[in-house]
């Protein structure tokens, strides 16, 4: 039993977790600085953010003209968050600009919808090359 | 585990230094990282909306969000101003008040603005030899393209609406605007992106941001930079992909504008043909000149979106010919996918689609 006496001694082990404990902290600090991972999604005046890493379908309630809310459940666009990446899975405008507009995944990028006034944009730390 | 004494004292002091090493690190780490946050205190934000039709996308760069937030408040103001000033289509906007209501060799008194908006463009129509056209309204709202009208219309009615678009019956003395003939439509449209681009780096100029890059539909405005002194990355749509897709990459300082003009835009197809939104003035019909896009970069951005216009008809030779003429710099993209491009912009664009060829 002798030989098993305590390699450390009490006062070690406060300063192994105090240490520990710093590095979490700190570490946890930095991560929440960086918000990213996001897709914010505003609709009119409204903005909803979700998490880019979970996959879903949003079914969106844009702005419609008057024909469009005559033949529609209020329904304008339907977006799909998938592995990732973001894209506008259909919309029932006729110009379907939006849903022609390639996936995004990366800081800054954008998908507009004009005539819905649906704005999608990626907040990410996968840094963008481009700037526009 | 069986250790003498010795040993025992002496993995301790090993494993105490380790852990204060490591602690050492960790807090250096961090301390540099805050200390180069701090350095480049650069906030970035993206902002999507739309004005003059069209979407419009900021990135802004400044010192604080609230910066960023008023600047994007005020950039809506100016595009919402201006299109209420220029826009042939918003009826209460000085242009369209003057469609309706002009006398035929009467002086109408244009403001400042848009006296001035209209010599420059007067002044590319002179150089581009009718390429581009200040008044090309009547053709524009007879086609009806951006309306969603996917007819094409019969040759008497485009013929007349040839004798409606002279702008050779425009004249403009100081803010004195005098039209020659009836049933002519000023339409600022054709370069009312650019013209936006510009106003809103003058208003950009009175604030704290310290970069900006703002697309108004075809033209992207570079302005500043990131607070790194670096060039802007411009992407230039791929004229045969989806939205948002970039076939080449423009490096460039914060002091220009980039305009991009093509087929792919608004267009409808009848017969196999592609029937888009840029007409040739001389003959009625969509320029039909084997482009498909064409990209003008230069400071000045009224120029450089009736320039990507202009030399969109002109074609290939002639529009070449016509942006080394005035020295800016200019991206042609042909049918076959192959594209050519000023002497400068040769290190400075990148060409990033294997389906396209630069010509060297």
């Amino acid at each position: 039993m002798q030989d098993k006496k305590l390699i450390f001694k009490k006062g070690d082990y406060i300063f192994a977790m105090v240490v520990v404990s710093v590095v979490l902290v700190l570490f946890l600090t930095q991560l929440n600085a960086k918000q990213g991972n996001q897709v914010r999604v505003t609709v009119g005046k409204q903005t909803e953010t979700y998490s880019l890493t979970e996959n879903r379908r949003i079914s969106l309630r844009g702005k419609m003209d008057s024909q469009e809310q005559a033949s529609s459940d209020g329904v304008t666009n339907v977006l799909v968050i998938e592995d990732g990446q973001v894209y506008m899975e259909s919309a029932s405008c006729p110009d379907q600009v939006c849903v022609k507009h390639k996936p995004i995944y990366q800081d800054g990028e954008m998908i507009i919808c004009l005539p819905h006034q649906v704005y999608v944009e990626v907040d990410n730390d996968i840094e963008n090359d481009i700037d526009n | 585990m069986r250790l003498s004494a010795q040993h025992r004292k002496k993995l301790h002091k090993v494993i105490n230094g380790l852990i204060i090493l490591l602690a050492l690190g960790v807090f250096v780490y961090f301390a540099i990282q805050t200390i180069q946050k701090k350095e480049m205190n650069i906030e970035m934000q993206a902002y999507a909306g739309s004005a003059m039709g069209t979407a419009v996308k900021k990135t802004l760069y400044s010192e604080s969000m609230e910066e960023n937030d008023a600047a994007d408040a005020m950039i809506d103001t100016c595009l919402e101003e201006l299109e209420n000033q220029i826009s042939a289509r918003v009826s209460g906007s000085e242009i369209a008040g003057l469609n309706r209501n002009y006398a035929v060799d009467g002086i109408n008194t244009l403001s400042e603005s848009v006296a001035s908006y209209l010599r420059q463009e007067l002044l590319i129509w002179e150089e581009s030899e009718g390429a581009f056209s200040p008044c090309i309204y009547p053709l524009s709202s007879l086609w009806g393209i951006e309306e969603g009208n996917t007819i094409v219309p019969n040759t008497t009615m485009i013929e007349s609406a040839l004798i409606a678009i002279d702008a050779s019956q425009i004249e403009v003395n100081g803010n004195d605007l005098i039209l020659h003939a009836p049933n002519m439509q000023l339409d600022m449209g054709a370069a009312g992106k650019g013209i936006a681009c510009d106003e809103i780096r003058t208003r950009l100029c009175e604030t704290n941001i310290q970069g900006a890059v703002v697309s108004v539909g075809g033209s992207i405005l570079a302005y500043g930079d990131k607070g790194d002194g670096k060039e802007w990355h411009i992407g230039i749509q791929n004229p045969r992909g989806v939205t948002g897709d970039i076939f080449g990459v423009v490096d460039t300082p914060g002091n220009v504008v980039v305009s991009t003009s093509g087929d792919y835009e608004k267009y409808f197809e009848s017969g196999g043909k592609r029937f888009h939104h840029i007409f040739d003035p001389s003959t009625g019909f969509p320029a039909d000149n084997g482009l498909i896009s064409v990209t003008i970069i230069c400071e000045n951005g009224l120029r450089s979106d009736a320039m990507s216009t202009a030399c969109f008809v002109m074609g290939l030779e002639k529009g070449m010919a016509y942006a080394k003429e005035q020295g800016v710099e200019a991206i042609f993209v042909t049918q076959d996918k192959k594209v050519y491009v000023t002497d400068n912009m040769k290190n400075k664009f990148r060409l990033q689609s294997e389906e396209y060829e630069l010509v060297r």
